[in-house]
C-alpha cells in the first residue's frame, strides 16, 4: 500500500498543507502517516535568549521551558486528532505519531522508516533575511529526502 | 553552531581587522579606529547573536587594552560602574520577588480585578504586565505571565492562530511588558545602562523620581493605545469569560495565604523604592540597591541558591562591558569623529527633529539587536551628534533609551516578544502588521511628549 506522510510541527501548521495530503492519500488509496514533531529548537531558542539576553536564571527559564513544551504538546495532540478526524470522515486509512527533536533530523528519521511515496511539509514562517542566513528546513527535507516532497506556506491556517 | 552565527562571527573579525588595518582617516587617532573596530565587531555579533551578549562584552573589555585603546587598569574599572550594581541589586530583589512567589499573587490579583468581560480580560493582560514591568525586569514579567495566559487561552477553549482573541491575548502579555518595560529603571536594565554612560561621559544624573515622572505617562498612555489597537485590529471572538475567571480564581486559590516571606519581600520592594526615591540622589541608586538585597538576606527572605537559580551572572559582564565600549568610544574621539562624518548630513535639522530621528533609529534598531546593545551602540554616538548643539544629553538618553525598548513585531527583538510568540496564537504577519501600527503610534505619542510634555518638566530640546 502507497503512504503519504504529513510532517507538522506547532510552527508549521498550514490548511492546504494538511488538505494536499488528504487529497493525495485520498486519490491514490494510500495510507496517511501523519507526524507531529514537538521541535525541540525552538523552545531550547527562547529560554537561551531568556538567560542570555534577559539574565535569568535556571529556574526561572525552566519553568517557563517547562510550560512551553507543555503547550506545543496539547497543541501537538489537539492538531493529530483534527487531522485523524478529516481523515475519517473522508475514509483514508491513517496513523498519528507524536515525536520529539530537532524537526530536520526527526523528519528524514521518519522519511527512512516510513518509506512514504511523497511527503507534504509546510514551510515556517520566516522573515526573508532570517530564511535567506538560517535556510529552510523545509527546503533541506526537499533535497535530503528519498521521496518527492511537496512544499507549502506555512501559517494558512 | 548554525551557519548564521558561523557567519556573523567570520563577518565581525573580518569588519574589525578591516578598520584595524585601514589607514587612519584625518581627524581620527589610531586609539579612536581601534575603538571604531571593537565596536563594529561587537555590532555585528549582538546582531548576529553569534555568541551570549556578555561574552561579546567580555571579549571587548579584553580587547580594549590589547589594541591600545584604553589602560588595562581603566577598561577594568568600568566594570566596577555603580549602575552594574544597581541593576543586580534589581535582579535579586527580582528574584526575591519571583522566588516567594509574591509576583504571580500580584499578577493574579491584578487580572482578577479585571476579568468581567473578554474587553477588560484583555485590558487586565496589558495593564497587570506593564505594571508588573514598573517593578521587574520585563522578560521576567512576560515568563511570569505566560502560564497564566495559557491557562485563560485553554479555559476559553481558544484555538491557535485560529481565535482573534487569541492572538490578541497573547500579543497583549508581550507588549504590556514591553511598554511597562520602559517607564522605570526596574522594568529594562537599558534604562540604568543609558544612566552609568551619561554619568561616565558628562558626570550627570537622572534621578528615579525624575524618569518616572518623565516616562511613566507616556507609558500608560501607550498601553491605552495598544489596548484599543488590539481590540480594533483583531477583534473579539470570545463572548463569556466566567470560564477564564474561574481558572484564575481556581490558581489564586492554589496559593493560599498571603506568606510571611512574602510580606517581606514585599516591605522590602517597598521600602527600596521609597529610598530611591527620598534618598536616590545622596545615597546612590545603586548603594540602596544592593542594601536591599542585604536586607533580603538579614531578614533571611531568600537563600544564595535561590538568587543564583534566578539571576544570571552573565548580567554584570554585559553591561560592564557596555559601559566600557561606550565609554572606550568616547575617550579615544571615535563617537566624535562618527558624528563629524555624519554631522554633514543632518547639519542644518533643528534639534527637536534630530532627537527624533534618533529615537525612530533607536526603536527600530531594537526590533533587530537587543534593546540593551542598541542603547550602548547608539548613545556614545548621538552624545557626539548633539554636542555643541546646545541639546542637553539628559534629552538624548531619553530620546535614546525609551524607544530603544520598544520593539513590538520581531520575536527577535526582544525575549517577551520570543515567549508570546512561542506558544503558536498569533503568527508573525500578525505581529509584523500589529507591531508596526504601534510603533508609528508610539513614535508620534513620543514626539508629541518631547515636544509638549518635557518642557514642562525641564527637558528640553
Amino acid at each position: 500500500m502507497n503512504r503519504v506522510l504529513l510532517i507538522l510541527s506547532a510552527s508549521r501548521v498550514s490548511n492546504s498543507c494538511v488538505d494536499g495530503a488528504l487529497n493525495a492519500a485520498g486519490s491514490e488509496n494510500a495510507e496517511l502517516v501523519v507526524l507531529f514533531i514537538l521541535d525541540t529548537v525552538m523552545p531550547h531558542d527562547v529560554r537561551e535568549r531568556m538567560s542570555h539576553e534577559g539574565f535569568l536564571g535556571e529556574a526561572a527559564s525552566g519553568r517557563l521551558l517547562l510550560s512551553m513544551r507543555k503547550e506545543l504538546k496539547r497543541q501537538g495532540i489537539n492538531e493529530l486528532a483534527e487531522v485523524a478526524r478529516a481523515a475519517e470522515k473522508r475514509g483514508i486509512t491513517h496513523r498519528t505519531e507524536l515525536v520529539e527533536g530537532e524537526f530536520l533530523t526527526r523528519a528524514l528519521e521518519a522519511a527512512q522508516t516510513e518509506a512514504p511515496t511523497v511527503i507534504f511539509v509546510a514551510k515556517r514562517e520566516h522573515a526573508a533575511l532570517s530564511r535567506l542566513v538560517s535556510g529552510s528546513r523545509a527546503e533541506e527535507l526537499k533535497d535530503a529526502a528519498p521521496c518527492e516532497v511537496m512544499i507549502h506556506k506555512g501559517g494558512d491556517s | 553552531m548554525t551557519r548564521r552565527k558561523t557567519l556573523s562571527i567570520i563577518i565581525a573579525f573580518a569588519v574589525c581587522a578591516g578598520i584595524v588595518l585601514a589607514p587612519t582617516p584625518a581627524g581620527l587617532t589610531r586609539e579612536g579606529q581601534n575603538a571604531l573596530a571593537i565596536f563594529a565587531l561587537c555590532f555585528v555579533l549582538w546582531v548576529g547573536n553569534a555568541l551570549p551578549l556578555a561574552v561579546t562584552s567580555l571579549f571587548a573589555i579584553v580587547l580594549l587594552p590589547t589594541l591600545r585603546v584604553l589602560p588595562a587598569s581603566r577598561s577594568f574599572e568600568l566594570f566596577g560602574s555603580p549602575v552594574v550594581f544597581f541593576i543586580l541589586g534589581a535582579f535579586i530583589l527580582a528574584a526575591a520577588l519571583m522566588r516567594s512567589g509574591l509576583s504571580t499573587r500580584l499578577a493574579l490579583a491584578f487580572l482578577r480585578r479585571f476579568g468581567g468581560s473578554p474587553r477588560s480580560l484583555l485590558a487586565g493582560v496589558i495593564f497587570s504586565g506593564g505594571f508588573l514591568a514598573f517593578w521587574m525586569p520585563q522578560h521576567a514579567v512576560a515568563a511570569l505571565l505566560f502560564p497564566i495566559v495559557l491557562e485563560i487561552a485553554h479555559a476559553l477553549d481558544l484555538k491557535p492562530v485560529k481565535s482573534r482573541y487569541g492572538r490578541a491575548l497573547f500579543l497583549a502579555l508581550a507588549w504590556g511588558a514591553v511598554i511597562g518595560g520602559v517607564a522605570t529603571f526596574l522594568g529594562g536594565a537599558r534604562n540604568p545602562l543609558a544612566l552609568g554612560i551619561l554619568s561616565q561621559h558628562y558626570d550627570m544624573s537622572i534621578t528615579f523620581v525624575e524618569w518616572v515622572v518623565a516616562v511613566a505617562p507616556f507609558s500608560i498612555i501607550l498601553m491605552g493605545c495598544a489596548y484599543f489597537l488590539l481590540l480594533r485590529g483583531f477583534g473579539v471572538d470570545v463572548e463569556d469569560v466566567s470560564r477564564a475567571r474561574e481558572a484564575l480564581d481556581k490558581k489564586a486559590k492554589a496559593l493560599g495565604p498571603i506568606s510571611k516571606r512574602e510580606k517581606g519581600v514585599g516591605i522590602v520592594m517597598i521600602l527600596t523604592i521609597v529610598a530611591w526615591i527620598v534618598s536616590g540622589r545622596v545615597v546612590g541608586l545603586a548603594s540602596i540597591s544592593i542594601l536591599a538585597a542585604v536586607a533580603l538576606f538579614v531578614f533571611n527572605l531568600i537563600e544564595w541558591k535561590s538568587v543564583e537559580e534566578y539571576v544570571n551572572w552573565g548580567v554584570i559582564f554585559m553591561y560592564g562591558g557596555a559601559i566600557a565600549i561606550a565609554t572606550a568610544l568616547h575617550e579615544s574621539g571615535g563617537a566624535r569623529w562618527i558624528a563629524l562624518v555624519a554631522q554633514d548630513r543632518i547639519a542644518g535639522l533643528p534639534p527637536f527633529w534630530m532627537l527624533m530621528v534618533f529615537g525612530a533609529a533607536a526603536t527600530f534598531l531594537t526590533e533587530g539587536i537587543s534593546n540593551v546593545a542598541a542603547v550602548a551602540l547608539m548613545l556614545p554616538i548621538c552624545f557626539g551628534l548633539m554636542e555643541g548643539s546646545g541639546v542637553s544629553p539628559v534629552s538624548v538618553v531619553f530620546v535614546v533609551a525609551v524607544p530603544a525598548g520598544l520593539a513590538f513585531s520581531l520575536p527577535m527583538g526582544t525575549p517577551a516578544n520570543a515567549i508570546a510568540y512561542s506558544a503558536g496564537y498569533y503568527r508573525l504577519r500578525d505581529s509584523l502588521v500589529a507591531g508596526a501600527i504601534l510603533k508609528i503610534v508610539a513614535l508620534l505619542l513620543f514626539a508629541l511628549v518631547v515636544r509638549f510634555y518635557w518642557p514642562l518638566l525641564g527637558i528640553g530640546t
